[in-house]
């Protein structure tokens, strides 16, 4: 049961975070600001405020 | 005839309204003009002396040291404001964009002004007022006649505003038509809806048997289909958005609070643009290496995840469990507010159906 809740969990943060995510973690991501200046953006978690299903 | 009789002709006024008023007094907290709230000090209002001036590096022949106190000492700070508070960015030059500088009282109090409420009436299917009157009515009141509700139609007819060409030339049948489709109709309308960019993904979860059940060994469980929308995707639409980026702090900053008179400083702490970890992380973006041949800003997106089940029925155990979004560059008392359209959904968790451990546990037991 906890490993079904477990697995179940992180199979679908896999789906989540996926390849095209990664490489925006890495490389970031361009983005023309609607200042007109284009930035390079960098997406970092800070935090994960949940309820945690796997119990 | 007394004089209090006299003076009754006189003003008009009764025994009760001439007796002299108890003056109340407010309490002392509210006898005095409270301070507005104000921004927090702009970054064009600093003065060419608030850069501190970059300490000479020691002459004591470590150039690792030197290195360290010249980048230590280049920050760009701020004025003060009305509360002492002040900015201090890591960086030598002020930010690029301050969203400070749009921040005016009208962000800063719930109270809501009376200009803000002339909105153009929309009366939905309905061409006018007169006939969305007549139909909210008709809806609305029930079934059966009753007194209170004629009065309430004689007051729409009886209006100055009710005009009969309103109403004469309206389509109703095809506006009640209108009303009782539900846009939700259909399988799978909304989440096959490009527009949306919700993308849906079959889960499966491997689950072992030790040696002692039947088919021991590592099989795969269809757990459902789970959806969700590319995170880049959401990222991109956000950053995109004109009245996010009027809000977003691209760069994070020390906020201090010197009080007037005081001679210490106290670290300020509130935001996640101004926490230590988004600081510490901005960090370390800028002295990764560039992109080969890139010279753009470099910038930390603050991604708040957050996710609770939520319960869709009163009976039953119909259950979702969204994923939500949370952006922190952007201030706390925008995203606390839903009509910012801050949150944005970027999943549907799957929870473990009691159907799956039924045939785990059958898998484990029986031979199929």
């Amino acid at each position: 049961m906890t490993h079904c809740r477990r697995e179940a969990m992180h199979a679908q943060w896999d789906i989540l975070l996926d390849d095209e995510f990664i490489e925006a973690w890495i490389h970031g991501i361009v983005i023309e600001c609607c200042d007109g200046i284009k930035r390079r953006f960098y997406p970092r978690i800070f935090t994960y405020s949940a309820d945690y299903p796997e119990k | 005839m007394d004089s209090s009789s006299t003076l009754v002709v006189e003003d008009g006024q009764s025994l009760a309204q001439r007796r002299p008023r108890r003056i109340i007094a407010l309490p002392p907290r509210y006898r005095y003009e409270d301070d507005l709230p104000v921004a927090l000090p702009s970054v064009s209002s600093s003065s060419e002396a608030a850069i501190a001036p970059p300490i000479t590096p020691q002459i004591d022949g470590n150039p690792h040291t030197s290195s360290l106190i010249s980048k230590v000492s280049k920050f760009f700070k701020t004025r003060r404001n009305a509360f002492g508070l002040w900015r201090k960015y890591t960086t030598e030059k002020p930010p690029t964009h301050d969203p400070e500088q749009h921040v005016t009282l009208k962000n800063l109090v719930d109270y809501e002004t009376q200009q803000s409420q002339s909105t153009i009436a929309d009366f939905g299917p309905y061409p006018n007022e007169n006939s969305y009157l007549l139909g909210q009515w008709y809806w609305n009141h029930g079934t059966q006649k009753s007194k209170e509700s004629f009065q309430d139609l004689l007051s729409i007819v009886s209006n100055s505003e009710f005009k009969p060409e309103d109403v004469a030339n309206t389509p109703w049948r095809q506006i009640d038509a209108q009303l009782a489709t539900n846009p939700f109709d259909g399988e799978d309308h909304e989440w096959m809806d490009e527009d949306a960019g919700w993308h849906r993904k079959p889960v499966k979860i491997p689950v072992p048997f030790h040696s002692r059940t039947k088919q021991p060994g590592v099989e795969e469980f269809y757990l459902g289909d789970f959806y969700h929308r590319p995170l880049v995707e959401v990222i991109k639409a956000k950053l995109l958005d004109p009245e996010h980026h009027t809000r977003f702090h691209y760069e994070p900053f020390e906020l201090w609070w010197t009080p007037s008179g005081a001679s210490s400083t106290s670290r300020v702490h509130g935001e996640l643009y101004t926490s230590p970890a988004f600081i510490e992380s901005y960090q370390a973006v800028l002295e990764s290496a560039n992109e080969p041949g890139c010279t753009l800003e470099k910038v930390v997106f603050g991604m708040m995840f957050a996710s609770d089940a939520t319960l869709l029925t009163n009976f039953g155990d119909a259950k979702l469990w969204p994923g939500y979004l949370y952006c922190g560059n952007d201030t706390k008392y925008a995203r606390c507010q839903p009509s910012s359209n801050c949150c944005e959904h970027v999943a549907y968790f799957q929870a473990v159906s009691c159907s799956l451990l039924h045939s785990v546990y059958r898998w484990a037991h029986y031979r199929r």
